[in-house]
């Protein structure tokens, strides 16, 4: 497992609790946002803390070693900045399979604690490139 | 020595932080571009380690207030990056940026190195 940790020898669980915490609050964040983009595309506010809250989520799950959640939050991400670039529109399939994604790391995030290992994501993954 | 890191993700100001910290130095946080823009001219750091994406301001307009500043241009910037942002930490580079770590896959020890390295120089 490739992980900022194993590199240097952290106590790992201080930071754990520490993910599970933001991480949470970036969910919570991003589905907030999505709530308004999805009745809005004009909202660019909403579009944009989406992106920084799952640019988050990727960064700190890939650093912690939860490399199966910052790949899906790194499709996620990706969809979002092209759509903030403008070469991409908001369709019906992006939001279900966005949705699904984040369904995914939502019920990981708050399960952590109780069971470490990473969910199977490659469906979702496949369900975001497919709907682009 | 003084390091301001200017990052919106509590996860990632608390790590560095901390591990920055243990190695002696004294650390300062902004949680998004405006506060590190105002934090690069009162707390006076040897070094910025700078997140590209935030709120507020991005790493973008740090960069840019801050390399025009007569108090603040010669401070070394780091920027943070994650995977798939090549892009973007070329442009960084371009605005005046002196290096890039990525803060998921890293080496702490090549950090205080590039940290060492632009800090003497």
């Amino acid at each position: 497992m490739r992980s900022v940790f194993f590199m240097t020898n952290v106590d790992v669980s201080a930071y754990k609790d520490l993910f599970v915490k933001t991480s949470i609050e970036n969910v919570v964040s991003f589905n907030d946002s999505f709530e308004k983009y999805k009745h809005n595309a004009q909202d660019y506010e909403a579009l944009d803390l989406m992106f920084r809250s799952i640019h988050s989520i990727k960064g700190k799950s890939l650093a912690i070693g939860y490399e199966a959640i910052g790949e899906l939050a790194r499709e996620i991400e990706e969809v979002l900045y092209n759509i903030k670039e403008g070469r991409m529109s908001f369709n019906k399939n992006l939001k279900m399979s966005i949705e699904e994604g984040m369904k995914v790391i939502d019920t990981f995030v708050h399960s952590i604690k109780f069971d470490n290992r990473q969910p199977d994501v490659q469906m979702q993954i496949e369900n975001i490139k497919k709907a682009v | 020595m003084r390091i301001l890191i200017i990052e919106d993700d509590v996860f990632f100001q608390k790590f560095y932080s901390a591990k920055l910290k243990e190695k002696g130095f004294e650390v300062d946080v902004a949680i998004n571009g405006e506060e590190g823009i105002t934090k690069a001219k009162t707390f006076h750091p040897n070094l910025i380690i700078l997140d590209l994406i935030m709120p507020v301001k991005d790493g973008f307009e740090v960069l840019m207030e801050v390399k025009k500043e007569e108090l603040t241009k010669e401070i070394p910037i780091l920027v943070f990056s994650t995977l798939g942002q090549k892009q973007e930490v070329e442009r960084a580079l371009q605005y005046g940026a002196v290096g890039y770590v990525n803060k998921s896959f890293f080496d702490f020890n090549n950090l205080l190195a590039k940290i060492n390295s632009y800090i003497s120089k």
